[in-house]
């Protein structure tokens, strides 16, 4: 069987096949019965403007979501087309996912527009976000390749709008002011507890209620799931200006850097430890000027403070 | 998603050629092809091969790809910039479609034109009134410029 938006074959479960295969989920659309990997008929959903089937073109009322295990059981969970899918360009961002990090909202949240107040508590960067971060700040010359290289994820990143949709119910609506919320880490997906529990029921497993319908892995539970809309037209003068800090931050902790890595250093450094320094201060440094360069600031005091105290924390004290 | 795809596309066409059609991209530009139709024996572009201009949306197959023709052609739904009115590659365009489709779907419409819902229509006027003339100035065309 092939799926006829991206023409690549669909893996479902047949008596002949190995055992470590893996099996894509399928969306077969109903009445018509025809069949899509389940993330290409999602996709086509988020463009269409009508919820016709692809291939015949009957207008679908409802999905059917079939997960296949490798060793269990072919699972459906319906879906009510006309609730689910045709949402905007939405995604979320956790609150709150770690209390041990301390990051602050990196300046690219400047992209987001916020739907919901944000608290006073410092929020965790979604892994989406920390991506970006991570690319930027291991970026050692401002190359073209670089800027398209973050752009190209920021364009994935408006993609993955879906992943904050129930995986079970397609909706993306939130319950008890997003205290409902869990999460399977392994693969991404946002469920809301009450679909967990009555899928659970559905199928006899609810003492099994919070195992993600697509790993098993056990999901989390999330409190305060804070959700931000993106804006479609992203300015580029502001991302240009976030850009611009961002490197101007980072010419500092580097300049400072440097003087412990390399020949005729007291340090020797590896080069991954350099990378997570600079990652560590610069990003401090990041939520110190709220994503503005700051004529205020002693840019090369505050570096190389927190410089020393992470070089300290690996045990060169003596510098 | 649509670099693969077109590449997959482009291997299938490669493969299996559809009847009277050919497709393939220009340079090393996946995503901006050439195709050609050969006229439909039983039309008055018969005997002419007519060459469009194709583009894939980077969001390909969610978006259909923009196609012209580049030879000049004397047909209701086709204008002198070779735009083509066809609601497949608009309103109508569905991901399960594929380029190969698209142009078999371009072909049946140069033997059955659509003055209903005419992009030209002086041309749909004639098409409509006058049979024979409009055979004659498209078969007239065809050989000016597409042969």
């Amino acid at each position: 069987m092939e799926c006829s938006i991206c023409i690549e074959p669909i893996i479902i479960k047949s008596s002949t096949q190995e055992k470590d295969q893996i099996y894509d989920t399928v969306g077969e659309l109903l009445p018509c019965h025809h069949k899509f990997h389940s993330d290409c008929i999602r996709k086509w959903h988020s463009f269409a403007t009508d919820l016709k089937c692809p291939i015949c073109r009957t207008v679908s009322l409802s999905m059917s979501l079939i997960y296949n295990y490798k060793m269990w059981y072919e699972k459906r969970v319906d879906i009510d087309l006309n609730k689910g899918f045709l949402v905007g360009n939405i995604i979320e961002y956790d609150n709150m996912m770690t209390s041990t990090r301390e990051t602050e909202p990196d300046a690219l949240v400047a992209h987001v527009v916020m739907t919901e107040d944000i608290t006073n508590e410092s929020p965790v960067l979604s892994r989406m976000f920390q991506t970006i971060l991570n690319i930027d700040d291991m970026n050692d010359d401002d190359s073209e390749k670089d800027v398209e290289e973050e752009e190209g994820i920021l364009d994935s990143l408006r993609e993955e709008h879906n992943t904050l949709l129930c995986r079970i119910c397609g909706d993306d609506t939130v319950e008890n002011n997003g205290d409902a919320d869990h999460r399977c880490y392994n693969c991404n997906a946002r469920y809301h507890e009450s679909c967990l529990h009555s899928t659970a029921s559905e199928i006899g497993e609810s003492d099994t209620w919070q195992q993600c319908i697509e790993c098993r892995s056990l999901t989390q539970r999330i409190k305060g799931n804070r959700r931000f809309r993106i804006v479609n037209n992203t300015n580029t003068d502001e991302l240009d200006k976030i850009r611009s800090t961002k490197r101007k931050i980072q010419e500092h902790v580097r300049k400072i850097l440097k003087q412990y890595y390399g020949t005729g250093s007291s340090v020797h450094l590896t080069g991954e430890q350099f990378t997570k320094i600079n990652q560590t201060v610069s990003r401090s440094l990041y939520s110190m000027s709220r994503n503005e360069y700051q004529t205020k600031i002693d840019y090369d005091y505050q570096a190389k403070q927190k410089v020393l105290h992470e070089l300290h924390k690996l045990g060169y004290t003596s510098v | 998603m649509s670099s693969k795809r077109i590449s997959k596309e482009l291997r299938d066409i490669e493969r299996d050629p559809p009847t009277s059609c050919s497709a393939g991209p220009v340079g090393d530009d996946l995503y901006h092809w050439q195709a050609s139709i050969m006229g439909p024996p039983d039309s008055p572009y018969a005997g002419g091969v007519f060459f469009l201009s194709i583009h894939f949306p980077t969001d390909y197959p969610f978006k259909p790809p923009k196609i012209a023709f580049t030879t000049k052609i004397y047909h209701p739904n086709i204008n002198a910039n070779g735009n083509i009115c066809l609601d497949i590659l608009k309103d109508q365009w569905s991901p399960a479609l594929t380029l190969s489709k698209v142009l078999l779907s371009i072909c049946s419409l140069l033997t059955d034109a659509n003055p209903d819902d005419p992009l030209v229509p002086e041309i749909a006027h004639i098409y409509k009134t006058d049979r024979p003339k409009y055979e004659a100035t498209a078969r007239e065309w065809t050989k000016k410029y597409a042969v």
